[in-house]
């Protein structure tokens, strides 16, 4: 009976088998398709494609110490380090070419349409890479002085997050910016808007201590917006120009020495030996008295230990700015009576940077060509006779 | 006794004396003996450069740092016998603060107002701070006489006046808050104290103006004593006492004031230093304890900056750490020995 039953509904189903044959293979065919065009890249095994690369060796990153960026077919992988010890990777993100959604914060694979940007030097950039409409809030929106930046805040498209360092968390959740780009002083200290749960990462430009490896941060936000022919490109502008004037002190016989900064409240900070500045000065053709130190931020010294060292150097360079029709010799006096004995002083040999009408910590960081050029111009103007300066300025 | 007394002074005025001397020969730059005498007292020394550091740096330092012993342990001595209170001083009931928040008015709010004062411009002059930190200092004095003369407790008046320095502390961050960053930057560096922002005219005039109050305290011996033994005593004596306390709360503003008004806030020197005098000479009698207050404020002081100079680095500490590493143990001793909270 059981036999015959089960004939009966093999002979019944014949053309139904057929059907259902077709039927599923149709599915199947669906979910192959499906599986192929649309699933989310394995996060999992992301790590695989970029597995065999040398960073040391395949990074694009030619000067910057904090960052690094891979790519393998179109698809890029960005390690972040921790700026003081390039041991410690803080972050990776990954970009891959196709557009699938991914949940993962580690993976962006769609455009990214809002950040908040709390560094002015990355504002910087956005202009120069034409994605400054990506920008939803900035910090700090005094200090800005990026035109575009500022007609965007007065119409509104842009907000500010944070005022003298207190940072405005419910206006950040109201936000929600993709992601918010923040430049930490001291990483062990948590960030105020980390309590949001935004995607939070660091952009550590500040903290590279090689000019052309501080506007090589170009590329790490090109990036986040599939620019980066664009960033490379500009990179590779400033990076020609930079090495172009650096050639023209490369064989000078006539080093002078130079000092830099001011005295404050019983201390002068110096930069250290290794810093930004003092590697500009290098490559300018000049002798930084603090050249010997090994700290690559400013360390406080007394005023006497300048004075020793310096009183007789060729040039001071000072940042900063001063109110009325900008620097003056009877102003730096006024400051403090004692810059009179330093010799740069009476020589009229002082190099100031007006950091206010310049935007010199705006601009700066994606010029470092043309700050170099103002340097030796101040030094060597015979190098550059018919250069006219744009940060820097010996004033007579 | 009284010989005692004499040769004690004679022996710290030579320490004092030897003092200014370490705080002129020692710093960050090694300098010889011979260089700092002539550089004292003969023009045209060899080394130029070290009759810079000497003359232009070392002197005025050494001078306003004298200055400003003297006026904070005489304002601080004034304050405690005038309230009855051994833990008054300038940083404590929250004077100094009052001289922070003039100074801030001053500095911060043209930032606000859309008039910047800025960084540069100091330059907003010498005699405005100081005129702002008086009326800062004076209007916290005013509270606290106001509030001590309701309450007697000693306890009290003093967490008055912690808090007062507190809601200054908060006006002054509010401050901050909607200045600019030119006008905060100047304001912060005032703040964190230093010796070593005047030239030598400042301090000079400093120097003077502190001794010219502090000969004027010698003819308030015999109110100043009344007073110690309570304001009944005091009245009995046939002392007005509301004068006297305006009088002394004025001097006092205005040691204070000057003392800060170049130097920034300097901690625990006014608390800690009368308290020294009072025990080294086992006496509160005025007459002793005037000019032991003047002397042993310019030692502490001179101390105080001779260590904040940290011979032999190039660097210096800040000058408040050193005054507070010395000055907070000897409050703690004050608040743990002196239980019955007298000033006698």
């Amino acid at each position: 009976m059981t036999h015959l039953i089960t004939f009966a509904l093999q002979f019944d189903n014949m053309k139904l088998a057929e059907k259902i044959f077709n039927i599923f293979f149709y599915i199947l065919s669906i979910i192959i398709v499906s599986i192929s065009c649309d699933a989310p890249v394995k996060v999992d095994s992301i790590d695989d494609l970029f597995s065999n690369i040398d960073v040391s060796e395949e990074s694009l990153v030619e000067y910057a110490i904090g960052f690094d960026v891979l790519n393998v077919d179109n698809n890029y992988k960005l390690i972040i380090y921790n700026p003081d010890d390039r041991s410690l990777v803080l972050a990776c993100y990954y970009f891959v070419a196709d557009r699938s959604i991914s949940d993962n914060k580690t993976v962006f694979a769609e455009t990214i349409d809002s950040v908040a940007v709390f560094s002015a030097t990355q504002l910087n950039a956005y202009s120069k890479l034409n994605v400054l409409d990506k920008v939803v809030a900035i910090s700090e929106s005094d200090f800005i002085r990026n035109e575009e930046v500022l007609e965007l805040f007065e119409k509104g498209k842009i907000v500010n997050l944070a005022n003298n360092g207190n940072f405005f968390l419910e206006k950040a959740l109201e936000i929600h910016p993709s992601i918010v780009f923040y430049s930490p002083y001291n990483l062990a200290q948590k960030h105020p808007l980390a309590e949001t749960n935004l995607t939070m990462i660091p952009f550590f430009d500040f903290k590279e201590t090689d000019p052309l490896g501080r506007a090589e941060w170009i590329k790490f936000t090109g990036l986040f917006f599939n620019k980066q022919r664009q960033a490379d490109s500009i990179f590779n502008i400033i990076k020609t120009e930079y090495n172009k004037y650096k050639s023209l002190t490369s064989d000078i016989t006539n080093v002078p020495t130079v000092f830099s900064d001011k005295y404050y409240s019983g201390q002068w900070f110096v930069p250290g030996g290794r810093s930004y500045i003092a590697r500009l000065f290098e490559d300018a053709g000049a002798e930084y008295i603090w050249k010997e130190n090994t700290n690559t931020a400013s360390f406080n010294i007394d005023f006497e230990t300048v004075y020793h060292h310096a009183n007789d150097a060729d040039f001071w360079r000072i940042i900063g700015y001063y109110d009325n029709d900008g620097f003056s010799y009877e102003k730096l006096a006024m400051e403090n009576e004692l810059y009179q004995n330093f010799d740069a002083f009476n020589n009229k040999n002082v190099v100031f940077c007006d950091s206010k009408s310049t935007s010199y910590f705006e601009r700066g960081a994606l010029e470092p060509h043309v700050i170099l050029a103002d340097l030796i111009f101040a030094f060597h103007p015979e190098l550059l006779p018919e250069y006219s300066p744009i940060y820097y300025k010996l004033y007579k | 006794m009284l010989a005692y007394r004499n040769i004690s002074f004679v022996i710290f005025a030579v320490v004092i004396f030897i003092l200014f001397l370490l705080n002129i020969r020692f710093g960050s730059v090694d300098l010889s003996w011979t260089e700092v005498i002539n550089s004292l007292f003969f023009s045209n020394s060899e080394s130029g450069h070290g009759e810079v550091i000497i003359l232009q740096y070392r002197l005025p330092q050494a001078i306003t740092s004298i200055s400003v012993g003297i006026g904070l342990s005489l304002a601080g001595m004034l304050l405690q016998t005038t309230f009855g209170n051994p833990l008054a001083g300038p940083s404590v009931l929250g004077i100094s603060a009052g001289s922070s928040l003039g100074v801030a008015l001053l500095v911060l709010m043209g930032g606000i107002t859309g008039v910047s004062m800025g960084s540069n411009s100091i330059f907003f002059g010498d005699f405005g701070i100081v005129v702002a930190a008086f009326i800062g200092a004076l209007a916290v004095l005013l509270i606290i006489i106001f509030v001590s003369g309701r309450i007697g407790n000693a306890v009290t008046v003093l967490i008055i006046g912690i808090m007062i320095g507190y809601l200054v502390s908060a006006v002054v961050g509010t401050l901050q808050f909607f200045s600019s960053s030119e006008d905060l930057h100047s304001f912060i560096l005032w703040g964190l104290g230093s010796f070593s922002n005047t030239n030598i005219s400042q301090s000079l005039t400093i120097l003077i103006l502190t001794l010219l109050i502090s000969l004027t305290t010698l003819f308030f011996i015999k109110p100043l004593n009344a007073l110690l033994l309570g304001y009944r005593y005091a009245v009995s004596s046939g002392f007005n006492v509301k004068i006297l306390q305006t009088v002394f709360i004025l001097f006092s503003g205005l040691l204070i004031a000057l003392g800060t008004a170049f130097t920034g806030p300097i901690a625990f020197i006014g608390l800690a230093v009368p308290h020294i005098a009072r025990s080294y000479f086992r006496t509160s009698n005025h007459s002793v304890l005037i000019p032991a207050v003047i002397l042993f404020g310019a030692g502490f002081s001179l101390l105080c900056n001779l260590i904040s100079k940290l011979p032999g680095y190039d660097a210096s500490l800040p000058i408040n750490a050193v005054t507070s590493i010395i000055g907070a143990p000897i409050v703690i001793w004050v608040i743990i020995k002196g239980r019955r909270l007298d000033i006698g």
